[in-house]
């Protein structure tokens, strides 16, 4: 036998994947699908069922709404409720008496004479959120929630949450300008308040488990630099138990326009929820399902914060750079939406000029928040 | 001769200046010798006398000496002998004795031959030192013209005989697969088998029996056939010749072959090809092959001839192998070192391979060098591998291991990703080979293969796969027309999922599928006109389709165990090859199967005439153990033709139906290595596939270009398709998500393929569609309301460059240039809003495409030198793979993103990539 040779070997490089923006040439129809999404909440008796079409890829808009047209819940074998459209394709109907152990389901005349109807849906009972918590590591926090079904008839759960937080402008105005003449500003625009509400499918189950529990599913997830932790982060997370049936419609639709594009994933399919046209073949997009809503919410407290996210978070917007100064004289040769910080006082003199700065620097509304302090805050 | 011609002169000038004046020696002899060889009697001569003998022994192979003689002198005894044959003696002053054949030689010189009176240096008459190849190149050429007898002398030479044997390759020992062997006049050939085995049928009488192989050097072997007998050839490895000689006698072999749709390729023209990861797949290589496409770069899956991926019958050394791939598909199971050769059957095939609808992958093994130790190895940017072979009991037992595994683990943790630095990625394989030579009549065979993977994604849920599978071989050749091999194998695959990241939720996901096959194929070589094989095969199959399990103390799992499934598929086949005329040869066969899906099973039963869903499940029905749950069997004709219209064209026909009783789910793209695997049973029914093939084949400038075109019609029935939105982990009712769809499959691929020269390769077209069908009278199970739509492996137009140019001995330059129309995808027609956010809304399945694919490859190989006594010889391949950095789409797919709907196209091997790979063998 001869001697292994001495080896040696180079490593030019490592395969690498990579991620384009594709656009495909024109592949769009006339789309016109009607778009349900219909929901019961039997825990504050109302009910909301919001009709929109399906729009082409390439438009901007969003799918316009169905107007005008007559929406009714259906009590198998019972009454029917009509629901009210309050604004344009959204319709509404409070105080709806429903029953928890009937079935229910939506019937849909559309302004153009179509109709559409629902499966019937049973109305589900939902345990209350054990609890809400965060954790965070090196990127962020991690919103979790937690339940149980004592009665273990769960199995199937869909949450939303809203999350609210505050935030200030980068200076506080305390002097505004109306014609030309600066006065004390006694609203503040600097302190502002967001709330959105989720976009991500969540549903969960414990089918596979020995018991009826769920125990930190994660929720949201919030970046370190994220100004929804600059001052004060609240989440509201709402659950509702769901059916087999919707946990697999949601499901898919999660799968199919959420978490595709690894390698292995499965192909995308049409997802048709449980409602159908009179018109055979005609298809429908959406779900109708109704039961109890629970929620709870958490705050997040700037100051529990570790000191790695505290060090992520982004510098004020302007610095003392964008700070401009308006002599008193010129503040008349100024429109009223010129914003102004504070007033520059010449001892004996008194106001001679004042600071200004652009209103992204000054107005936290500019940032889509409102000043209005929410209820729970 | 030369050599020894020379050897002669030389000798004869030191006589003439050594010897002169010296008298002849005068001994004498005595001794009694009854047919013996001439080289026996010269030993004797050599034993009792002073004087040495000079001769070629193939040349006074056939003198036979019988004679008896008393104190007769050297001189007096050579008369005797040689009296009758062509030979004359010669005897110089020194005692040397020339034989030779024709004339004489002289001894002796003229006297004034040399003008100079200088001293000559000194010539030694034994010092000669032949190095290993011109002791081969000797031994060759004495084999060359050495006439053998085959069988025992007689007279009688009416009539025919057969004679059989195995070609071996020279240096290792190793049986060559498909070497011809064959006389010219009447033209009458044959080819080896797997085994290197051969049997021909001839008239008797003398013959030129010529021997021939792709990448081996052309010999012949004078015989004189008297009766059945054996002979035993060995070929010389063809180390690329800077001049190539080109061979014009032998007619091709794929115009002259009955086979059809095959392509076969060896291990050398695989290493030639440049690849991605520095290291050769032969999976990778089969895909430039017409006929054969992948839904992606970087996955291991084949569809051949618009099948799909699990209709594949993958053998390695007989035994079954079910996921070929490893690290997600980037490499495929097969260590390069160790193969030998590969076959792909796209049509016509034969009776004796069943139970996969599409094609047959036959992948071989090496046995092991039987004359010396010896190893290989080669380092590439991902892998590392060592192959050590050698003898155990030389000429009779050998070895071959081989090892693979792989740096990945490193390489991700020096990624510039968080994501992948938290990720890992393993693997390793095993290969084991031993055979054994009992005698001239029995061969065992044992291989042994076994391969781990293991990947985690991001730190959370972990993937581990692992493939075993051995066989056990015995052949025993009965007689020279007649040998059976009797195959034991055993395969098994298994996956398993975990995850640990909420120990609430931890879980363990366990897979495998199990098969336990024997089978018997005997060979009849009836006469020179007939072949006949037949066997008999039965597979035992057992799977545990999933089993669920907690992980942990903490974890509230509910433990999850499908039943095990259990069948059992058997089969015989016959089929005959019939060689009708020279111009006409047909092949005939019939296989039979009969599978069985057995108890212990509770089965559901579904109610009639609605859709089977959970809610239609009527009754459960318990069977016990081994009780036939549900049977299917039928009859599998296959069927070849060829006609010659010419030495250089022939036309082929054949037909070939197929049952599959096992297919894989997967309802992605590609093959994941957490498909399962699923056993026909009362709902899931098998899948017979059928198909039509017809090729027309033409050799031109003297066998050095191949031209041909076939094309095919293929229709299947029973494919397995989903149910959108179907769940195949851990279901207990996988038939309500299943739906049983039809297939059909037409193309036509043109090839022209150049096998010899400086620059060789081939260029390849195809044409190819396939489709399914899934119609039902419930809409669920019902695909794009039940109207033919394209598979998701339908790409119509494949063009294939491969092309190799040796610069010299040393230097060689390859390149490779793909390309493809587009897989189907299914797209997105319009958005939506819904749960607050756009959501998409898609087409029926498959009606749009990904762009389309396009590659180009390059690669140099460099030998290390050509000296013979060294270390290791070592070469390098400098390879880049993508060299134009075309972004080709693997996959297109749309996210919301924000509320956004984004469109991305993902490529995997986004830009050129250069790699080196040192490969070593000593």
């Amino acid at each position: 036998m001869s001697r292994v040779a001495i080896l040696s070997f180079l490593i030019l490089t490592v395969l690498t994947g990579c991620l384009d923006p594709y656009q495909p040439s024109e592949i769009l129809t006339d789309v016109n699908i009607l778009v349900v999404d219909g929901f019961v909440n039997t825990t504050d008796n109302s009910a909301v069922v919001k009709l929109s079409y399906a729009s082409s890829l390439s438009s901007e808009t969003t799918g316009a709404p169905e107007s005008g047209a007559s929406v009714d819940i259906e009590e198998e074998g019972g009454d029917r409720f009509n629901l009210i459209e309050t604004e344009p394709g959204h319709y509404t109907l409070s105080n709806i008496a429903t029953d928890q152990t009937k079935r229910y389901r939506l019937n849909i005349n559309t302004s153009s004479g179509k109709t559409y109807f629902s499966d019937y849906a049973t109305l589900t009972t939902t345990p209350e959120i054990d609890d809400v918590t965060w954790k965070s590591d090196d990127k962020g926090i991690t919103i979790f929630a937690s339940t149980h079904d004592p009665a273990e008839n769960s199995g199937y759960y869909y949450w939303t949450y809203q999350e609210t937080w505050e935030y200030n402008s980068s200076f506080n105005s305390t002097y505004k300008l109306i014609d030309g003449e600066g006065y004390q500003r006694f609203d503040q625009i600097y302190t502002c308040w967001t709330t959105t509400a989720s976009t991500d499918i969540l549903v969960g189950s414990t089918s596979r488990l020995s018991n009826d529990v769920i125990r930190d599913f994660p929720i949201a997830f919030v970046t370190g630099s994220s100004v929804k932790l600059s001052r004060r982060y609240s989440i509201l997370v709402q659950q509702r138990t769901i059916t087999k049936d919707a946990y697999d419609f949601w499901s898919q639709l999660q799968k199919t326009t959420e978490s595709l594009g690894g390698l292995f994933d499965p192909q995308p399919t049409q997802v048709l929820g449980n409602i159908h046209s009179s018109e055979d073949g005609e298809p429908v997009l959406g779900y109708f399902s109704g039961g109890e809503v629970t929620e709870k919410r958490l705050f997040v407290r700037m100051q529990d914060l570790p000191e790695v996210l505290l060090r992520q978070r982004l510098p004020p917007l302007c610095t003392e750079d964008d700070v401009e100064t308006i002599s008193v004289a010129d503040l008349r040769t100024r429109p009223n939406t010129t914003l102004l910080i504070d007033p520059i006082y010449v001892q004996g003199i008194g106001i001679v000029a004042y600071t200004s700065a652009r209103p992204a620097c000054i107005d936290c509304q500019v940032h889509g928040g409102t000043t209005q302090k929410p209820d729970f805050w | 001769m030369r050599l020894f011609y020379r050897f002669t002169l030389i000798l004869s000038l030191s006589t003439f200046l050594f010897g002169e004046g010296l008298a002849q020696k005068r001994e004498t002899i005595s001794g009694n010798f009854n047919d013996v060889s001439f080289e026996d009697f010269i030993k004797e001569l050599e034993a009792k006398t002073t004087y040495h003998f000079f001769y070629n022994p193939a040349s006074t192979d056939s003198v036979r000496v019988s004679l008896s003689v008393e104190n007769k002198s050297v001189t007096e005894v050579l008369k005797v002998v040689l009296t009758g044959t062509t030979f004359h003696y010669t005897i110089d002053g020194q005692g040397n004795v020339f034989i030779t054949e024709g004339r004489e030689i002289m001894a002796d010189l003229p006297t004034d031959f040399f003008d100079t009176g200088a001293e000559p240096a000194k010539t030694d008459a034994v010092a000669f030192d032949y190095s290993a190849y011109e002791k081969r190149e000797k031994q060759k050429k004495l084999a060359e013209s050495r006439l053998y007898p085959i069988g025992p002398k007689s007279t009688n030479l009416q009539g025919n005989a057969t004679m059989a044997g195995h070609v071996r390759d020279a240096t290792n020992g190793e049986p060559v697969i498909g070497a011809a062997v064959f006389i010219e006049s009447p033209l009458i050939g044959v080819a080896t088998d797997q085994f290197g085995y051969y049997s021909i049928t001839l008239p008797k009488g003398r013959h030129e029996l010529i021997i021939k192989s792709i990448g081996m050097k052309t010999t012949q072997r004078q015989i004189m056939l008297y009766s059945d007998g054996t002979l035993e050839v060995e070929l010389e490895e063809d180390v690329t010749p800077l001049k190539e000689v080109v061979i014009q006698s032998e007619r091709d072999i794929r115009v002259t072959g009955l086979q059809m749709g095959m392509e076969k390729l060896d291990i050398k023209t695989m290493k030639n090809m440049p690849l991605a990861l520095g290291e050769t797949d032969i999976m990778k290589v089969v895909l430039t092959l017409p006929g054969v496409q992948t839904v992606g770069e970087g996955t291991v899956g084949l569809n051949v001839r618009g099948g799909a991926t699990n209709q594949n019958l993958i053998l390695f050394n007989d035994a079954i192998v079910y996921n070929p791939s490893h690290l997600f598909g980037f490499f495929s199971t097969f260590n390069p070192d160790v193969l030998k050769n590969v076959e792909l059957y796209k049509s016509g095939i034969t009776a004796d391979y069943g139970g996969r609808l599409s094609s047959v992958l036959d992948v071989s093994s090496r046995e092991g060098n039987l004359k010396k130790f010896s190893g290989s190895g080669g380092i590439s940017p991902i892998t590392g591998r060592l192959t050590l072979e050698g003898p155990i009991w030389k000429e009779r037992t050998s070895f071959l291991v081989g090892a693979r595994s792989t740096y990945s683990n490193w390489i991700l943790r020096q990624l510039n990703s968080e994501q992948l630095q938290n990720s890992t990625a393993s693997f390793y394989d095993l290969n084991a080979n031993i055979s054994h030579k009992i005698n001239d009549k029995n061969n065992l065979y044992l291989s042994g293969y076994m391969s781990k993977d293991k990947f985690k994604l991001d730190a959370d849920t972990s993937y581990s796969y692992s493939d075993k599978n051995a066989s056990l071989k015995w052949k025993h050749i009965f007689n020279n027309k007649f040998y059976g091999i009797l195959t034991g194998g055993f395969s098994k695959y298994g996956y398993s999922i975990e995850s640990s990241a909420n120990p609430v939720n931890a879980f363990t996901m366990k897979f495998s599928v199990q098969q336990l096959n024997a089978k018997a194929d005997f060979n009849y070589f009836l006469n020179t006109k007939h072949t006949i094989t037949t066997g008999l095969s039965t597979v035992r199959y057992s799977l545990e389709p999933g089993n669920f399990q907690p992980k942990g103390s903490e974890s509230l799992i509910e433990p999850d165990v499908l039943q095990d499934e259990q069948g059992m598929e058997s089969a015989a086949y016959i089929g005959d090859n019939f060689e009708v005329t020279q111009k006409l040869s047909l092949y005939a066969g019939v296989r039979y199967s009969y599978y069985q899906y057995l108890g212990p099973r509770d089965v559901f039963t579904y109610a009639n005439g609605v859709p089977r869903e959970e809610g239609s499940i009527q009754d459960t029905v318990a069977y016990g153990r081994g009780k036939s749950i549900a049977s299917y069997h039928g009859a599998e004709p296959r069927f070849s033709v060829r006609y010659s219209i010419s030495p250089n064209a022939s036309v082929k026909f054949s037909y070939n139906r197929m049952r599959q009783y096992i297919q894989m789910l997967s309802n992605t793209t590609a093959i994941t290595p957490t498909d399962i695997w699923k056993l026909s049973d009362s709902y899931i029914r098998p899948q017979v596939g059928d198909q039509i093939s017809i090729g027309f084949y033409k050799a031109m400038k003297k066998n050095s270009i191949d031209i041909s075109v076939e094309a095919y019609y293929k229709t299947m029935e029973n494919s397995v398709d989903f149910k959108n939105g179907a769940i195949l982990l851990l279901n207990h009712h996988i038939e309500t998500d299943v739906v049983n769809a039809k297939g059909k499959a037409y193309g036509a691929e043109f090839m022209i393929k150049k096998s010899t020269g400086k620059l060789n390769g081939w260029i390849s077209y195809t044409y190819s569609r396939t489709f399914l069908q899934a119609k039902s009278t419930n809409s669920s199970e019902t695909v794009n309301q039940g109207k033919y739509y394209p598979s998701s492996y339908d790409k119509p137009h494949a063009v294939n460059f491969i092309g190799n140019y040796k610069f010299s001995r040393r230097f060689n330059f390859s390149l490779n240039m793909t390309y493809s129309t587009g897989r189907p995808i299914t797209l997105p027609l319009a958005k939506y809003e819904l749960g607050g956010s756009s959501r998409l809304y898609y087409s029926e399945r498959n009606q749009f495409r990904i762009p389309d694919y396009f590659r180009t490859d390059i690669s140099i190989n460099v030998e290390g030198n050509h000296k013979i006594k060294k270390l290791a010889h070592s070469s390098w391949t400098f390879a880049v793979y993508n060299l134009t950095g075309r972004r080709n789409a693997y996959s297109v797919f749309f996210k919301s993103e924000a509320g956004q709907i984004k469109g991305y196209k993902l490529s995997i091997f986004g830009q050129a990539i250069p790699t080196v790979t040192y490969n070593f063998k000593f």
